[in-house]
């Protein structure tokens, strides 16, 4: 049973951490909530792709990097999105001829002939993705760190709220503003708990484990080596524009490649790298079939066909599979649509909490002004104490 | 100012859905969709910022919520009807789903208000289940100037936070912004230092004066050693700045003892 003074102290640290966070913790879950629902917002904003038919199986991959090579000449071809449960098209991010470096121009095919449709009406999905992974400009770590925060705030208001059983159904409607707020941020912080707790830990170690992976490499590298690690020049060596144009293995074939060499392997992405050049490769990613893993990946040689690195993580020790698992627990995508609300209405939860815990924290400190200009007399001698020694 | 910072938290979902209707119907002139233009993102940001400082100059607090729920309620229907004209996929399911929440939404604009608190507080009484303030914990505190009793020096009490602040931003511009080696890799891990142990330790100054300062000296010795690993000289800095914050923080457990 922790002491007044700790239960003081935690509830000031709560406080603190909810009001510094609070606004952009509101954001992202907000944000969060409604991305659960990405690929159907994709699909209900672009009206252009509402009659394209479902094809199973769909149109070969070769199929369709044939006809985006016959449709955008001289353009990349970066990623292939494979048809999904929801988008009956494939879709490909591509390049054009003469785009700055950072544009890709997302393009959707049909799925029963590969045929290109066109560039897509909008990509409002991945827009409000981009705002709750990336808040659109920063890296994930950001989110990252305040998913370590949301498990404070968690922390902490469990411990200074210990009746967790009683606030569950307290609700004193007609008292003061601060008590009805402060009850209903108790219920729904209790009613969600396990809830938040997912998702703060899920996206805690999204957003933060690249950071660990990347700076606990740099920590093992030698000192000497860290300067030396500059990029190889592969993606220019030999390739200038007179380079020639190498055949690559068929898509199709490297793709049946990667479902051997990890079994039940659905991609989701294929992603293509140095296309036609000596160092060409493609990526497999995606989900496992059974399975709730969703960081399956293949590298093959292009060039070859010789799988480069298999990456499967029902194999690789724990923390692989630890890892696999954090995207689909995250955005609830693996229960259907029932699964999906449940998710959005949960994820409202912390949204409304990162709300009343402002308003509580606002109207506490409106009362704590009150009540010091009530009571001048001991103020004003604490004023003066800091006024002289300043 | 308050009222500004309620009303970023009012106006967000408003400000998405005026998105959402712009992703609908995006004004022509600008670069596709299928792009992902940047405008889009200054068009929410702009957006955003230009509602709430309406809202906040044009409506009282309750009215601020209630106008900013019902709009966003409102909005949503409007959003529905315009995919069910489009002829978009799964016209009338969303439809469905952005009325019913947009209801929600109206209906929570409607349910709040005074009659569900009491109204006039009492003046001087504080309500029984809310934790003692910060104010009464912090006696010693004033506008953020901690007095040091005896020294007669005063000591910014949020200062460690700045310091954190500090180092977390310049890690972040390292790690992000140069984002070449060696700066990357040490600038990730130079936040990670700021955020695992010098905000700790700025946080338990007060709590646990001798666990922060053997996490401040834990992280002067991290960022001396990022320094002698990417020789950068923002790190020698870090260090010191953790070096000296350990042994201000040190001060006052050995004039206690």
């Amino acid at each position: 049973m922790p002491s007044q003074r700790t239960l003081n102290r935690l509830f000031v640290l709560h406080s603190w951490a909810g009001i510094v966070t609070g606004l952009l913790m509101f954001i992202v879950c907000f944000s969060g909530a409604v991305v659960v629902f990405k690929n159907e917002i994709d699909l209900w904003a672009n009206p252009s792709l509402a009659q394209l038919p479902r094809s199973a199986p769909p149109a070969p991959l070769d199929v369709v990097l044939g006809q985006l090579q016959a449709r955008y000449p001289g353009a990349t071809v970066e990623t292939i999105a494979l048809p999904d449960a929801v988008n009956p098209s494939y879709f490909a991010f591509v390049r054009e001829r003469g785009a700055p470096a950072s544009t890709r121009t997302k393009v959707a095919l049909r799925s029963d002939t590969g045929a290109v449709v066109g560039p897509v009406d909008s990509q409002l999905g991945q827009y409000l993705r981009m705002l709750h992974v990336f808040l659109f400009f920063g890296p994930r770590w950001i989110v990252g760190f305040l998913g370590v925060a949301m498990l404070v705030l968690i922390g902490t208001g469990i411990v200074i709220h210990r009746k967790i059983l009683a606030e569950l159904f307290t609700q004193r409607w007609g008292r003061s503003f601060r008590v009805v707020m402060s009850d209903l941020h108790k219920s729904a912080g209790i009613w969600g708990l396990g809830f938040h707790i997912l998702i703060a830990a899920t996206g805690a170690w999204m957003g933060l484990a690249p950071l660990f992976e990347q700076g606990y490499k740099y920590v093992m590298t030698p000192a000497g080596s860290a300067g030396a690690k500059v990029p190889p020049p592969a993606r220019g060596a030999g390739t200038k524009a007179a380079a020639p144009v190498l055949p690559m293995q068929s898509l199709d074939a490297m793709y049946a490649t990667a479902q051997q060499a990890v079994p039940g392997l659905e991609a989701r992405y294929v992603s293509l790298r140095r296309w036609t050049t000596a160092g060409a490769d493609v990526s497999f990613t995606g989900n496992l079939r059974g399975h709730l893993a969703s960081t399956a990946r293949v590298d093959i040689d292009a060039t070859t066909g010789v799988p480069k690195k298999a990456h499967d993580p029902r194999t690789q020790g724990f923390w692989s599979l630890v890892d696999g698992l954090m995207e689909p627990l995250h955005f609830g995508d693996f229960g259907g649509l029932a699964l999906k609300w449940l998710y959005f209405v949960l994820g409202m939860t912390p949204a409304f909490l990162s709300i009343s815990g402002t308003l509580i924290w606002l109207d506490a400190r409106r009362q704590r002004r009150r009540d010091i200009q009530a009571t001048p007399a001991p103020r004003a001698h604490g004023d003066s104490d800091v006024a002289t020694a300043g | 100012m308050q009222r500004f910072f309620l009303a970023l938290h009012a106006t967000a979902p408003v400000a998405l859905i005026l998105s959402l209707l712009l992703h609908l119907r995006p004004p022509p002139g600008l670069a596709p969709l299928a792009q992902r233009p940047v405008w889009t993102v200054w068009a929410l940001i702009g957006g955003w910022l230009l509602l709430a400082t309406l809202t906040a100059w044009a409506l009282r607090t309750l009215a601020l919520w209630r106008v900013s729920l019902g709009g966003a309620g409102a909005l949503l229907m409007v959003a529905g009807a315009v995919g069910q004209v489009r002829g978009s996929a799964q016209a009338p399911a969303m439809l469905a789903s952005l009325a019913a929440v947009g209801l929600v939404c109206v209906g929570m604009a409607a349910f709040i208000g005074p009659q569900r608190v009491q109204a006039p507080r009492r003046k001087g009484v504080r309500p029984a289940a809310v934790v003692p303030s910060s104010a009464t914990a912090r006696p010693a505190t004033d506008g953020g100037w901690r007095l040091r009793e005896g020294s007669g020096r005063i000591v910014p009490a949020h200062l460690p936070f700045w310091w954190c602040g500090v180092l977390a931003l310049e890690s972040f511009r390292l790690a992000h912004i140069v984002a070449t080696e060696p700066a990357r890799s040490s600038g990730m891990l130079g936040l990670l230092l700021a955020f695992w142990v010098a905000l700790p330790a700025a946080t338990l100054r007060h709590w646990a004066p001798r666990t922060a300062t053997l996490l401040w000296v834990l992280a002067a010795l991290g960022y001396g050693g990022l320094a002698a690993k990417a020789g950068l000289p923002q790190w020698v800095v870090a260090s010191a700045l953790c070096a000296v914050t350990a042994c201000t923080t040190a001060y006052r457990p050995l004039k206690a003892a």
